[in-house]
C-alpha cells in the first residue's frame, strides 16, 4: 500500500483563477490526500476552499466545516459553518486569510478517506498554513463534510478572489 | 510524484543537527521528519533554521503554536521576530524534558523551499514530553521572512541534543 500521484492529478499553475481537476479516476483508492504548495491569491484576505465533483457535476451545496487556527503573534481563532458552498481551507474572517503581499501565500495537505464510497458522506481534513494581511503566518486545522453519497470524480481548489499561482497534487492511496 | 529521500541524520554532531548544504531545487514540498531527539537540559527548546546561499540566517523568523498536554492543559506561543522557527514554546513547561525516557518529535512541511519570490512557510505538529512527564503536541507555524532559496536548514536546542534521527524528504 502506498501513495501514488492519481492520474491527472497535478496542476503547476490555476486556468481561470481556479485549480480544476474535473475528471478524476479516484477507483480503488481508499484515500486521497491534497497537497497545494505556493498558492497566491489576488485580493487581500481572499478565502481558499474546495468543492467536489459527483456524476461529473460540481457540488456546489451540502457542506460543513469548521476550524481552529493559530497565528505567530499568538491569537487564537475558531470558525465553522453548517451550511456552505464548500469546504474552507482558513475562516470566513479575512484576518484570518491569506494575504496578498508578493512574499504570501498558501499551502495545505488535506486527506479525504473512502472518496467513491457511495454509502458515506465525504470527509475532509488536514492542516494549512498561510501567510494573512498581517504579515503574521497562521496554521489552521480544518475539516469539513459534503453531505452527499456519491462517488467522488473531481475536485476544484477555488477563492474567494482569483487564484494566481502555485500547484496541486491530488495523491492516491493505492491498496 | 513521489517522496524521495533527500538526506539524513541518525545522530546530531556538536548537540545539533546540521545539513548545511542541501540540494532542494527539483522539490515543491520538503518534510522534516524528527525522531527520538534527546536534550541536555530540562525544558529545552528546539528551533529550525535554515541557511540561504550557504549561510545560516539568524533573524527575520516568525512563529507561532498551541499546545495541549496530557494533563488536559493548553498552551498558545508566539514571537514575530525571532532568530528561528520554535518547535515547541517558549515556556520552559512546555518544552522537551531531559528525564530517561523523554523525547521530541517532529514533521515539518516547507512549502516551495527555493522560490525565490515568496517567505518561506514550515508548518508543523510535534509531540515530546514535557518536564513534568506530561506528553505535550504542538500543532505550530513558522516563516522565514527572506525570499531567498533554502539550501540548507539545522535543528538544534537550547541545550545540546544528544541522539536522535532527522530525515529530509522531497516531493518531486
Amino acid at each position: 500500500m502506498a501513495w501514488e500521484l492519481v492520474s491527472g492529478g497535478s496542476l503547476n499553475s490555476p486556468t481561470a483563477g481556479v485549480f480544476d481537476f474535473a475528471s478524476l479516476t479516484l477507483t480503488g483508492y481508499e484515500a486521497i490526500q491534497i497537497r497545494m504548495s505556493g498558492v497566491t491569491v489576488t485580493t487581500d484576505g481572499t478565502d481558499v476552499f474546495i468543492r467536489f465533483y459527483v456524476g461529473g457535476s460540481e457540488i456546489s451545496t451540502g457542506y460543513r466545516w469548521l476550524q481552529g487556527a493559530l497565528s505567530t503573534s499568538a491569537a487564537v481563532n475558531t470558525d465553522s459553518s453548517a451550511s456552505a458552498t464548500g469546504i474552507l481551507l482558513n475562516s470566513n474572517d479575512a484576518a484570518w486569510d491569506t494575504g496578498n503581499a508578493a512574499t504570501e501565500s498558501f499551502g495545505c495537505t488535506i486527506t479525504v478517506p473512502n472518496p467513491v464510497s457511495t454509502a458515506l458522506h465525504k470527509r475532509a481534513f488536514g492542516e494549512a498554513w498561510m501567510i494573512a494581511p498581517s504579515g503574521n503566518a497562521l496554521t489552521q486545522h480544518v475539516a469539513g463534510i459534503m453531505e452527499n453519497t456519491g462517488a467522488i470524480n473531481g475536485l476544484i481548489v477555488r477563492g474567494s478572489s482569483n487564484l494566481v499561482a502555485g500547484k496541486v497534487r491530488v495523491l492516491g492511496l493505492a491498496p | 510524484v513521489a517522496w524521495t529521500l533527500v538526506d539524513s541524520l541518525s545522530s546530531p554532531t556538536a548537540g545539533a543537527f546540521t545539513f548545511p548544504s542541501l540540494t532542494l531545487s527539483s522539490y515543491s514540498t520538503v518534510q522534516i521528519v524528527i525522531t527520538g531527539v534527546t536534550v541536555t537540559t530540562d525544558g529545552t527548546d528546539i528551533a529550525l533554521t535554515f541557511y540561504v546561499g550557504g549561510v545560516e540566517i539568524t533573524a527575520t523568523y516568525r512563529w507561532g503554536q498551541a499546545s495541549g498536554s496530557s494533563a488536559a492543559a493548553t498552551n498558545a506561543d508566539g514571537d514575530v521576530s525571532d532568530p528561528s522557527i520554535l518547535l515547541t514554546s517558549n515556556d520552559p513547561n512546555w518544552d522537551v524534558g531531559n528525564a530517561s525516557g523523554e523525547g521530541f518529535g517532529a514533521i515539518v512541511t516547507v512549502d516551495e523551499p527555493t522560490s525565490t519570490a515568496l517567505y518561506k512557510k514550515a508548518g508543523y505538529v510535534s509531540v515530546f514530553t514535557g518536564p513534568t512527564g506530561t506528553m505535550i503536541e504542538a500543532l505550530g507555524i513558522g516563516i522565514m521572512e527572506n525570499t531567498g532559496a533554502i539550501n540548507g536548514l539545522k535543528v538544534a536546542g537550547t541545550s545540546s541534543l544528544t541522539a536522535g534521527k532527522v530525515r529530509i524528504l522531497g516531493w518531486a
